[in-house]
């Protein structure tokens, strides 16, 4: 992952092996309540995000600094809430289909 | 066959076990178990809370949903007997209780049976009293601009009795929303004439939350002869109604506590 700041915008590149395109889409929804957000597919196949607006450019270097290691830790907890979804697909589809299936009874 | 077959094999009739590795590799070894659904979010900056499918949930620290998920909590941690016991985990591809999460799931989603049987309607946002803990944006008692218009009460009386919930309760809000009880009167009337109108009427119990201000005879009489429940707030001794719930020129402590009274002897005990 490379995060770095440039013509006043955060960049973040990630490689879509490690971060899928799902993982960076619900990750950064919530960074549009404070920046615009672009994301999208440079060379090398690479997924990159773009953060622009919300100050960014009159953010002291503490600041940014913290923002990436926020976006850092964002990121990993989404992958791992998709590995759990994936790892618990089929015993979770089990017990809803087994939940409802007793509403019919 | 070859000899060298002939050694490393069992005779005929007998189950070849040669190419099989040896049981004990097949125990639960290790930090080896199975994750069931779960989600978890940052509470503080040193917690966090876990949450399963049926709101289950354990508050720990920073760090404790990444351990989980990759398998680094041991057998022997009392973590892992929590996670096992409150269905984070498990130590087979399918949980022997099964059938308990199934039933607590159903029973979480039971509303989606019925669908929506609460229906809430916000009549005015004025109000008399400035309540500390207020949610709504409320205005002054003579701006009856913010009250809701009858075409508005008429599409969202439809829209509630278009539910598939045979029991519904339609609750008036505000604001106050005694302020508005033309719109009440209208809309209690206006929705039993409807309901006697539909193919299978519902059952509806009618409730208007107050803060009892605007209480007078005509609408004590209405709520008796409609069946209205009244839903008020009193926050306890009067100096933390009084702080809470302020009105001006009035204590609100006072006039609440009468008001509650006068209701219970009109309407009845369980009317309130």
């Amino acid at each position: 992952m490379e995060i770095f700041f440039q013509d006043n915008k955060l960049i973040i590149r990630v490689q879509p092996e490690v971060y899928s395109l799902d993982v960076v889409h619900k990750c950064f929804y919530w960074y549009t309540e404070r920046f615009y957000v672009s994301i999208g597919i440079v060379e090398k196949g690479l997924i990159q995000i773009e953060l622009s607006g919300g100050n960014l450019k009159d953010l002291p270097e503490a600041d940014l600094e913290s923002l990436k290691i926020l976006i850092g830790r964002n990121l990993v907890d989404y992958k791992l809430r998709d590995i759990v979804s994936k790892e618990t697909m089929n015993v979770r589809d089990l017990f809803i289909a087994k939940a409802f299936a007793s509403f019919e009874e | 066959m070859k000899s060298r077959d002939r050694k490393n094999t069992q005779r005929i009739g007998e189950t070849d076990l040669g190419h099989y590795q040896p049981p004990e590799k097949f125990l639960l070894s290790g930090n080896h178990y199975y994750l069931l659904p779960f989600s978890f979010a940052d509470v503080t900056s040193q917690k966090e809370v876990i949450v399963n499918e049926l709101g289950d949930y354990i508050l720990s620290d920073i760090g404790t949903s990444q351990r989980i998920i990759t398998r680094n909590v041991s057998p022997e941690d009392p973590l892992f007997a929590d996670l096992c016991a409150n269905f984070f985990i498990s130590t087979k591809p399918v949980p022997d209780l099964m059938d308990v999460i199934t039933v607590r799931y159903g029973t979480k989603k039971a509303f989606l049976d019925s669908f929506t049987s609460l229906h809430i309607f916000v009549l005015t946002l004025r109000c008399t009293n400035s309540c500390r803990y207020c949610q709504v944006s409320r205005r002054t008692s003579d701006e009856e601009a913010y009250d809701i218009r009858l075409d508005e009460l008429d599409n969202a009386i439809g829209m509630m009795l278009k539910t598939p919930s045979k029991d519904i309760t339609m609750e008036f809000q505000g604001g106050e929303p005694l302020l508005a009880f033309n719109k009440l009167k209208y809309a209690v009337l206006r929705t039993k004439e409807r309901n006697r109108d539909l193919p299978q009427k519902k059952n509806i119990t009618f409730v208007v939350c107050t803060n009892l201000m605007p209480l007078n005879d005509e609408i004590l009489a209405f709520c008796f002869e409609h069946g209205i429940y009244i839903s008020t707030s009193y926050d306890g001794p009067d100096y933390i109604h009084n702080y809470n719930r302020p009105i001006t020129g009035r204590k609100s402590h006072d006039c609440t506590l009468r008001a509650i009274n006068r209701c219970r002897d009109y309407l009845g005990q369980d009317r309130v």
